[in-house]
């Protein structure tokens, strides 16, 4: 598990946080801690990259669930991408999908979020 | 509705001695002048004596009578309510009485009125002494107890005073006859409560295997049966009284958490003197355990996403459900705790969610997220409106779900709480 995921500033409205390696109960203060980096002022969308995901269980899932609910009091969306089959199938399985936007690029993610344009940086 | 009904069944049981009591005698005689007082106390006390049995039945918390009204929860509040009435009446049929024998009212409330009228003063008294007690002063257990079988004695009193004074009742066979079954159904009632339970009626007997501490204030115990297993339903609660020295033989109630199949478990978290002592408990004990009581029970509908909300130690119907899951109902399972190292089962849940993937379970921690509101439930799955919504947890904690739901339109049938604060 890394020991952080990065946090892009993509636009001034959107950021992207990288996850990478396993997402479980553990991984609860990386994940938090990225988004409190994500979390800032005119931020209105929360772009999760699952590009270098390496496994996810009911834990993670929990943990999503949790950042959703943040994203929600903030008044930000929370969109997804770079997910694979399994993982997609996943998200529909545990109704994820329902609340977080899946797309396939990231371009498609900021563009749905209103983000995309001349200042994606 | 069930409610309503036990209500109603109260009311009729009250007020059937009004039936009886106009078919002795002429009312134009029992209501002009001074008769009308003599007429009204009489009333009163034949009310009071049938609402007081009435309650003691209603005490007895026997199950056919718990499900009749909806719960114990309910019981509890009607029984309070009933006691309330019993005490009104009491002290109705006291003061038209004394106001109907005028200049030697003094006389009927000294032991020189004869046994009969004397009794009455004295469940009067010991009547409204203990019930303005309990209501106004938060009494020990043990004071409980003693007071509710003191109170049985001034009931036993009350009904020799009823029956035995010279009045309608004495001229009436047919209400002789129905307060007299009444007694002999609150005295029932009053034994299977006192007796019973040393002799070990409607018990289950269970030995303590495992006690184990999941932090300073929580415990779980693990129980075996001695004897006839306790058939329950997930969600459902238990008395348990345990036999051990230095704990109180006292009846408490505690959720069941495990599934319906295999060993018994038990989650007691530490909030007055008995809990406190039960943290002490040691494996070999006996436990005596009554039930099973509660219609907190799993709706299995696999076609809309059911909503749980535990607040802590509220998690333990949530797992007995979860420990009997089969994985075919969608369930987004809220787990409230004011900090991470209070979610004592929340590893236990995420393997039962890692089997079946439709069982969400989200972690909330007071402590950095603050209190779970609607708007949260709303913003991770906007359907919850379709399914049921089930908490329970602090009394605070249900009424801000309920509050929150009701104001979105959701109606109150789909919303389910299970309050621990009443036990």
């Amino acid at each position: 598990m890394p020991e952080s995921f990065d946090v892009r500033e993509v636009s001034d409205a959107a950021r992207v946080i990288d996850i990478s390696g396993d997402v479980t109960a553990q991984s609860e203060d990386v994940l938090m801690a990225a988004y409190d980096r994500a979390d800032s002022q005119g931020v209105t969308a929360v772009v999760l990259n699952f590009s270098a995901l390496d496994y996810m269980n009911s834990g993670g899932i929990g943990l999503l669930v949790m950042l959703l609910v943040r994203a929600q009091r903030n008044g930000q969306k929370v969109l997804a991408f770079g997910l694979s089959e399994h993982y997609r199938q996943i998200f529909e399985l545990t109704r994820l999908d329902e609340a977080i936007g899946i797309y396939d690029t990231q371009d498609d993610a900021l563009a749905a979020a209103g983000s995309a344009g001349p200042d994606v940086r | 509705m069930r409610r309503r009904s036990a209500w109603c069944v109260i009311a009729a049981v009250v007020l059937f001695p009004l039936v009886p009591w106009l078919m002795v005698g002429s009312l134009e005689d029992r209501f002009s002048g001074n008769a009308t007082l003599k007429s009204v106390a009489n009333l009163a006390a034949f009310f009071a004596v049938a609402a007081w049995a009435a309650n003691l039945v209603l005490a007895s918390r026997v199950r056919p009578i718990e499900r009749a009204v909806g719960g114990l929860e309910q019981l509890y509040v009607l029984h309070r309510r009933v006691g309330v009435t019993v005490v009104v009446l009491a002290a109705l049929h006291a003061v038209f009485l004394t106001l109907h024998a005028g200049g030697s009212a003094l006389d009927l409330w000294l032991p020189s009125a004869g046994w009969s009228t004397f009794s009455g003063v004295v469940a009067i008294v010991l009547l409204i002494g203990f019930v303005v007690a309990s209501l106004v002063g938060r009494l020990s257990y043990q004071t409980f107890v003693l007071v509710q079988r003191l109170l049985g004695a001034a009931f036993v009193l009350g009904v020799f005073h009823a029956i035995a004074v010279r009045g309608t009742a004495a001229s009436s066979l047919a209400l002789t006859i129905y307060l007299a079954c009444l007694t002999a159904a609150g005295v029932a009632s009053l034994g299977y409560r006192l007796i019973g339970a040393r002799l070990g009626v409607g018990r289950h007997h269970y030995r303590v295997d495992q006690v184990r501490p999941l932090d300073e204030d929580v415990v779980e115990i693990v129980m075996a049966p001695v004897a006839r297993p306790l058939e329950f339903q997930a969600g459902q609660f238990l008395y348990a009284a345990f036999h051990q020295d230095g704990i109180p033989r006292e009846s408490h109630p505690f959720t069941i958490a495990s599934a319906p199949a295999g060993e018994l478990r038990i989650a007691v978290k530490r909030f007055g003197d008995f809990t406190s002592l039960v943290m002490h408990l040691r494996p070999g004990a006996e436990a005596q355990l009554e039930g099973p009581f509660g219609s907190f029970s799993l709706i299995p509908d696999p076609a809309h996403v059911q909503t749980w909300i535990a607040g802590g130690i509220g998690i333990t119907p949530f797992l007995s459900w979860a420990r009997s899951l089969d994985g075919s109902i969608p369930i987004d399972l809220y787990y409230c705790t004011p900090r991470a190292e209070q979610a004592h089962f929340l590893n236990e849940l995420f393997v039962i969610a890692d089997r079946y993937p439709r069982f969400r379970v989200i972690p909330i921690r007071k402590s950095s997220l603050g209190r779970l509101s609607v708007d949260d439930i709303e913003a991770v799955n906007p359907n919850v409106s379709n399914g049921h919504v089930f908490v329970c947890g602090p009394q605070v904690m249900i009424d801000n779900i309920r509050t929150g739901f009701a104001a979105r339109g959701m109606p109150p049938h789909r919303i389910h709480s299970e309050n621990f604060d009443f036990r």
